[in-house]
């Protein structure tokens, strides 16, 4: 009886283990694949907040040198002499240019400036919405 | 009449046997003991299984909070220069 007991009493505490493991925030492909460059600062930002019901993930790349961004340029075919440049890019393969269809997309942001580059993830409609909302906002703000 | 204790001990011998049922309805005190012991252990363990996760997980930010989780391969840098950059690329477009 007192087994039986515990055990019941177990299976929820595994159930909520499993589930806030399953939802936690995790390191993207995208952050892993370059997180061991020596000459690349890499971060993720889980959740990035857009407004108070909208976040995204964000991955940033910051090349420590003009020989790490000129990598980073030749791999995501950014023109430097174009200023910052925008693109939606595949989640896969956010070099490959493509269009809003619903589907997940990467916002990417490239800052010759900054030496870096952004890469917004965006699953919905609503971050898609959201995304721009926040830069149209910060537009005028800057105004 | 036994003490709950001379029962407790005759129960841990007597448990095993078809007959255990009977002999724990003979003693109605030492039933309702057990059963609030059992009480107390079981909402002891929902209420960790619920608090814990609440209290130390990430998941659940505050509507103010900038970020949920942020991972950099940079020790030294702060979090806070990463949600500024994420911030400033958005602004440059």
């Amino acid at each position: 009886m007192k087994r039986q007991l515990f055990v019941l009493l177990l299976l929820p505490l595994l159930f909520l283990t499993g589930c806030f493991r399953q939802s936690s925030p995790s390191e993207s492909d995208l952050y892993r694949h370059y997180a061991e460059q020596q000459d690349l600062k890499v971060a993720q930002l889980s959740g990035f907040k857009l407004c108070d019901t909208v976040r995204v993930d964000v991955v940033m790349l910051q090349a420590d040198n003009q020989q790490a961004w000129l990598r980073l340029t030749e791999e995501f075919d950014i023109r430097a002499e174009e200023g910052t440049v925008s693109w939606l890019g595949q989640i896969d393969n956010p070099a490959q240019r493509t269009q809003w269809s619903g589907a997940p997309v990467m916002r990417v942001i490239a800052s010759p400036g900054r030496r870096t580059v952004g890469f917004y993830r965006i699953d919905t409609e609503v971050q898609y919405d959201a995304l721009i909302d926040y830069q149209l906002e910060n537009t005028k703000n800057n105004n | 009449m036994m003490t709950d204790q001379e029962f407790e001990n005759l129960w841990q011998r007597a448990e095993a046997s078809p007959h255990a049922d009977g002999l724990m309805e003979e003693y109605p005190s030492w039933q309702r003991n057990r059963r609030n012991r059992l009480w107390v252990t079981a909402s002891l363990v929902v209420a960790t299984a619920v608090a814990l996760p609440l209290l130390t997980h990430p998941r659940f930010p505050s509507s103010d909070d900038a970020y949920i989780a942020a991972y950099c391969n940079r020790s030294d840098i702060a979090d806070q220069y990463w949600v500024n950059m994420a911030d400033e690329l958005l602004r440059d477009v």
